[in-house]
């Protein structure tokens, strides 16, 4: 590490980040090697301590903004009023809701392929919650981070965010139209989502494919596709190598991962 | 996760001042960053279920703050500079005194902030605002670590030279820098 890299890493530290009491032992170990830098170096030191002023100086006096008198009270008034959503409402709409997942869950559970394993029922991480979750982010989908016609242009804005689409884009030339991406979180793990109109339909896309690390999940490799609709949206979740793959599509499809593929 | 009422009042409380500061960075008006921190809370109270963590709030509630801005901007088709980053750097003196900087008032140091660009912003305002490091930063901004430090770090530099123009200009009797700024002017 030369000098610049030490200016350029110790820049990216919030002043209250670094325990002055104890600078050589932060979490990250190029912090703590810049710190030695600076320990040994009266240049770099000089450099540090004005850059760590001016931080300070700067923070302190972001920090006395003060946020309109009444927003507090706005906000919490608004919070009041706000419809509550379904996790909070009463008991009858909850064991409704509690009702509709079951028969959902009963649902994938008759279509799941009878040669795999069934979610194990562990504290998460397995392809059947994978799949829920994300068959509920396309109920809620409201829009897209990146709205495009062009493959290669979705491929690009991914992979600058470190994503890679894997194989979602092939939808593309099996005439369903493209219309964009968005990048979703599942239990910390960022999952793209291209979404697509199914060939020959207008307005709201209609098939939607999500493609997230393999390393995200807790069952064995060798687990087969799962498959689940709920009479608007048929599912398919698999794994290939190493990604993971969530397809929904709009009506009935029994292997709706054809829709990637001629044939 | 469920939040229940209590939960919900606590991270207002704890961040709501935060938030507005960051709208306003974003929106350099103050009734447009007071809308998109409301914004953002209605969006907690709906949607919070999506929150797996509560200690993961914070940093839920200021990326969905950034993307509901991203979206009323697209929707009003007031919009943007996508990519600034193309620009040339600018050439600005970074000589401002520490301690003038320390002497100046919020609005002085705001003013500057406004005027860095969009690019640097966003990731230096979180990085004052609220001690997040570069790795939480990255995760709201959606951008890969590398990319953020050197915002970081080319940001820093713009924001001493716009500091530094400001100081000046504030030193000129006549002169008066009205801060936010609000759209249009």
């Amino acid at each position: 590490m030369d000098i610049e890299e030490a200016k350029f890493i110790l820049s990216a530290v919030p002043p209250g980040r670094i325990d002055e009491s104890s600078p050589a032992t932060p979490s990250d170990p190029e912090v703590a090697k810049a710190l030695r830098m600076v320990e040994n170096d009266p240049a770099l030191k000089e450099w540090y301590e004005r850059s760590r002023r001016f931080d300070a100086a700067v923070a302190e006096r972001l920090q006395e903004i003060e946020p309109p008198a009444d927003l507090k009270a706005s906000i919490l008034a608004g919070l009041r009023v706000t419809p509550t959503p379904l996790w909070r409402r009463g008991p009858v709409a909850r064991w409704s809701a509690v009702a509709a997942v079951l028969a959902v869950g009963l649902l994938v559970g008759t279509l799941v392929d009878p040669g795999t394993s069934t979610p194990d029922g562990g504290t998460g991480g397995t392809l059947g919650e994978f799949q829920g979750d994300m068959l509920e982010e396309v109920r809620g989908l409201d829009g897209m981070d990146f709205q495009s016609n062009d493959p290669a242009a979705v491929a690009a804005w991914l992979r600058s965010r470190e994503l890679d689409p894997g194989s979602a884009l092939a939808a593309e030339a099996n005439g369903h139209a493209l219309v964009g991406c968005k990048i979703v979180q599942w239990k910390g793990y960022r999952v793209s989502l291209v979404c697509f109109r199914l060939a020959g339909e207008e307005g709201m896309p209609g098939l939607h494919v999500m493609t997230m690390d393999a390393a995200a999940l807790e069952t064995p490799s060798g687990e087969g596709p799962q498959f689940a609709s709920d009479g608007t949206w048929s599912a398919a979740t698999w794994r290939d190598d190493d990604r993971v793959y969530f397809l929904a599509a709009k009506g009935e499809h029994a292997d709706p991962r054809g829709l990637l593929s001629p044939g | 996760m469920k939040l229940n009422p209590k939960e919900l009042e606590k991270l207002v409380t704890a961040h709501y001042a935060t938030l507005y500061r960051f709208a306003l960075s974003l929106a350099r008006n103050e009734a447009e960053a007071a809308d998109l921190t409301q914004q953002t809370y209605f969006e907690l109270a709906t949607k919070g279920g999506q929150i797996r963590d509560l200690n993961k709030a914070k940093s839920w509630l200021f990326t969905t703050l950034r993307r509901e801005f991203y979206t009323q901007r697209r929707q009003s088709g007031r919009f943007i500079s996508i990519d600034e980053d193309g620009e040339r750097e600018m050439e600005l003196s970074d000589e401002v005194e520490d301690n003038a900087v320390r002497q100046a008032d919020a609005r002085i140091v705001m003013e500057a902030m406004n005027r860095v660009r969009e690019t640097f912003r966003a990731p230096l305002v979180l990085f004052y605002l609220d001690d997040l490091s570069y790795r939480e930063i990255a995760e709201i901004l959606d951008l890969p670590i590398g990319t953020v430090m050197s915002r970081l770090s080319r940001g820093k530099r713009e924001l001493r030279g716009r500091l530094s123009e400001s100081l000046r200009r504030d030193e000129t009797p006549d002169n008066v820098v009205r801060i936010p700024r609000a759209s249009g002017e």
